[in-house]
């Protein structure tokens, strides 16, 4: 961890954070041409935490605190991890129209729908960083984990599978449609040293 | 004639990224700037003929040096380089008096193409 | 790519077991794979340049155009799960044979086919059967859905089982409250004996003290009036009021009377109620334990009921008498809680079939006919929780089990509810040593 920690130093961070702006931007862009709205995208946030300080971590964000439906989706390649999408159950009707499905919002098509939503934000996010750093994905269907939930009820250090990971986290807002989503996207330990190359790579090419 | 340069940006790579686009012809010193408040710091104390600048950044963001600039009236080219691609982000950057806009990530021949297209090489 | 693994490429596309669509930007139909024309039943040629929505119009409005932009313009891929959406194309259930799906269930995945420059071209949609998972998945809920409502019983269960312990707690506190009142009884007996035969010597003396004052005053003629020894009699006489003195004398001594032998009934019932001296089989008047129990239970009663007694002529039965005080006891309380306002019950008893019956009926709110069969069953109650134990009726059929009797219950909601006690005269034990376990 505190190898990791020194490793991931200003230039590469900042090289990071650059990419993933980027990468936002290009998703945000592609958003609102899906949603035909103006998407509004926080800039993206960086945590390289400590499994245990996961939950404290999460708590400085406020929203966190509500319950919320929890879906996951995996990615793997070069960089693995999993793409959690956080949804406070509001602007779900909306959503449906947003997302094509016509009719009764029924217990079925909302939850297809945020598996929907989960994919195309995680996809969309991820895609953008994989292409600047020269790298394919591949992605695995999303499931739903847990409805009307914390997170903090959510993720326990114990169920949890590795000890550090890179978290990034990103808020993702309809405005006219009083929809919002959290996203945070897990790096597992395994995909640092693939990253501190490509961003390396990059840092080189100046 | 351009004299001089400023790049604001909040990223060092993407500064870096930015003056190595830029056109060999204009053998001129080259400022930094973090945020908008350094570069309206800079700008009125070297009076650069060039403003490279992104959006999104701490302190004072692109559309408020934009605006500042805009209200002195003053008429120094300003070239916008962001990753806020939206079409919102691109016509309140034009509509503040921005000369032009690319999109990051950048291709290595879009400042050269741009500035030849201000007439400005 | 040389032309024999384009080959190779191209066969094993068209055979692989899972279906597989290409689709154009405009939505039409490029590929349509060996899998798709076998569960679809349409061949490639009838199908090909068509556009999928236009063939297959129910995947219009749900969701599907949106996943299918959202994999060209974000290059992402989009699903579909059987969980949420069975099947995109409605095939025929592959498991035929055995199976509870009436149609195959499917996963699908939208895949962007991406050029050399970047640009999504056009969509691979797979299509794979899920049958399997979907009906192993669906068993696996139902038999985790049947293990819930298991582990529900078991808490219900686990919950009445602390009832009964918290019952048979309070059931022994009162057994010790009982002993205890029989204790307090018999202490108060011996002051009540002595105070009692003392009152009975003070009236023979004050009843020999006044006659022997009407002897007096019958000489008082005799004395002289003028006298000043007459003069302070008749002083005295008014200044203690003799005449009230003498009428109240007698009142008094009454009510003292009346006031012991209360005491004396009190005690007597509290020791015929709890029979700590009595737990063998002994012949029993039931009309003397019904009135000692109404006068224990008198406090629950008095305030919702008049009590009426249409006791008719009963010899006295074999018995543990305390057990059937507190079947006695159950009954008239039950009978008083199920009055709301104000009612009666009412008493009765006979002779039968070489045995005694007693009724008690209440014009209480009446049980309804669906709950009237299970009202003998342990913990069953139909008073607010909290206030019914579940126990008191059972535990008063047990007894009247073991006395070889009979015990029913009639009842009409809104009217009332009677119950009906038969007890043989003279118990037979086949096993005598059984009987007395009480």
């Amino acid at each position: 961890m505190i190898q990791t920690k020194e490793q991931f130093d200003e230039d590469r961070r900042d090289a990071l954070q650059e990419v993933v702006n980027i990468a936002m931007g290009q998703a945000g862009d592609s958003l609102a041409k899906l949603f035909g709205t103006f998407v509004e995208l926080s800039i993206p946030k960086f945590h390289l935490c400590d499994v245990n300080e996961l939950n404290q971590e999460l708590s400085k964000n406020s929203t966190y605190a509500e319950k919320m439906t929890i879906l996951r989706q995996p990615f793997s390649g070069q960089l693995r991890g999993e793409g959690i999408a956080l949804f406070n159950n509001s602007g779900v009707n909306e959503l449906a129209v947003l997302m094509g499905y016509e009719g009764e919002v029924t217990y079925s098509n909302e939850r297809e729908m945020l598996l929907d939503v989960c994919s195309i934000l995680v996809g969309a996010c991820l895609n953008g960083v994989a292409s600047q750093l020269g790298i394919s994905l591949s992605y695995t269907a999303p499931t739903i984990i847990t409805k009307d939930t914390t997170t903090e009820k959510f993720f326990k250090p114990e169920s949890i599978q590795w000890r550090y990971a890179m978290i990034m986290e990103v808020c993702l807002t309809l405005e006219q449609y009083d929809f919002t989503s959290n996203m945070l996207l897990f790096l597992s330990e395994e995909s640092f040293p693939p990253l501190m190359n490509k961003l390396d790579q990059m840092l080189d090419e100046l | 004639m351009i004299k001089s340069i400023l790049v604001v940006d909040d990223s060092k790579m993407s500064r870096k990224l930015v003056i190595r686009a830029l056109p060999e012809e204009w053998d001129a010193p080259v400022y930094q700037a973090t945020n908008g408040l350094e570069a309206l710091e800079i700008f009125h104390d070297k009076s650069p003929d060039i403003i490279f600048l992104d959006l999104t950044m701490p302190e004072l963001d692109g559309f408020g040096v934009l605006a500042a600039l805009q209200k002195e009236d003053n008429k120094v080219p300003v070239i916008v380089i962001s990753a806020d691609v939206q079409t919102e982000a691109y016509e309140r950057a034009i509509g503040l008096g921005a000369r032009a806009f690319i999109q990051k990530p950048m291709s290595p021949g879009d400042v050269r193409k741009v500035v030849q297209e201000l007439h400005l090489l | 790519m040389d032309e024999k693994v384009s080959h190779l490429v191209n066969m094993a596309v068209s055979q692989i077991n899972a279906g597989m669509v290409i689709l154009d930007a405009d939505h039409n139909i490029v590929l349509w794979n060996r899998f798709m024309q076998i569960h679809s039943g349409i061949s490639e040629d009838d199908i090909k340049g068509k556009n999928l929505f236009d063939r297959f119009p129910d995947l219009k409005g749900s969701g599907i155009e949106k996943k299918i932009d959202s994999v060209f313009l974000l290059k992402n891929l989009a699903f579909t799960s059987w969980e949420y959406r069975p099947y995109l194309f409605k095939f025929a259930n592959t498991h035929s044979v055995i199976g509870d799906e009436e149609w195959m269930q499917q996963d699908c995945t939208f895949s962007p086919m991406i050029d050399e420059s970047g640009t999504v071209t056009h969509i691979c949609l797979s299509v794979f059967d899920a049958t399997n998972t979907a009906t192993y998945q669906k068993k696996l809920l139902r038999a985790s859905g049947s293990l819930m409502k298991q582990r529900n019983t078991l808490a219900e269960i686990n919950k009445k089982l602390e009832e009964a312990q918290n019952q048979l707690l309070q059931s022994e506190k009162m057994a010790a409250v009982g002993q205890l009142a029989a204790g307090v009884a018999h202490e108060i007996n011996n002051p009540v004996g002595y105070v009692n035969s003392n009152v009975s010597a003070l009236e023979g003396y004050i009843n020999e003290l006044l006659q022997m004052l009407a002897a007096y005053e019958v000489c008082e003629p005799a004395l002289d009036q003028n006298n000043a020894l007459t003069e302070a009699l008749e002083q005295a006489k008014k200044s203690i009021d003799l005449d009230y003195l003498k009428e109240d004398l007698i009142d008094l001594l009454k009510e003292s009377k009346e006031g012991l032998d209360r005491v004396k009934k009190i005690v007597q019932d509290l020791k015929d109620f709890s029979h700590v001296d009595e737990s063998e089989w002994q012949h029993a008047d039931l009309h003397k334990g019904l009135d000692s129990t109404l006068n224990v239970v008198n406090n629950e009663i008095k305030y919702k009921a008049e009590v009426i007694k249409n006791y008719g002529e009963i010899p006295e039965i074999k018995c543990l008498s305390s057990q059937i005080n507190q079947v006695f006891m159950n009954l008239l309380v039950n009978a008083a809680h199920a009055i709301e306002e104000r009612g009666t019950i009412t008493i009765s008893t006979g002779t039968k079939d070489n045995g005694v019956w007693v009724e008690i009926e209440d014009t209480g709110s009446g049980i309804s006919q669906e709950k009237l069969p299970r009202i003998f069953e342990p913990f069953y109650t139909t008073k607010p929780v909290g206030s019914g134990t579940g126990l008191g009726l059972s535990l008063s059929y047990n007894i009247i089990q073991k006395h070889k009797g009979i015990i029913s219950v009639e009842s009409e909601p809104n009217k009332g509810t009677r119950f009906y006690i038969w007890l043989p005269i003279d118990i037979e034990f086949d096993d005598n040593s059984n009987a007395n376990v009480a």
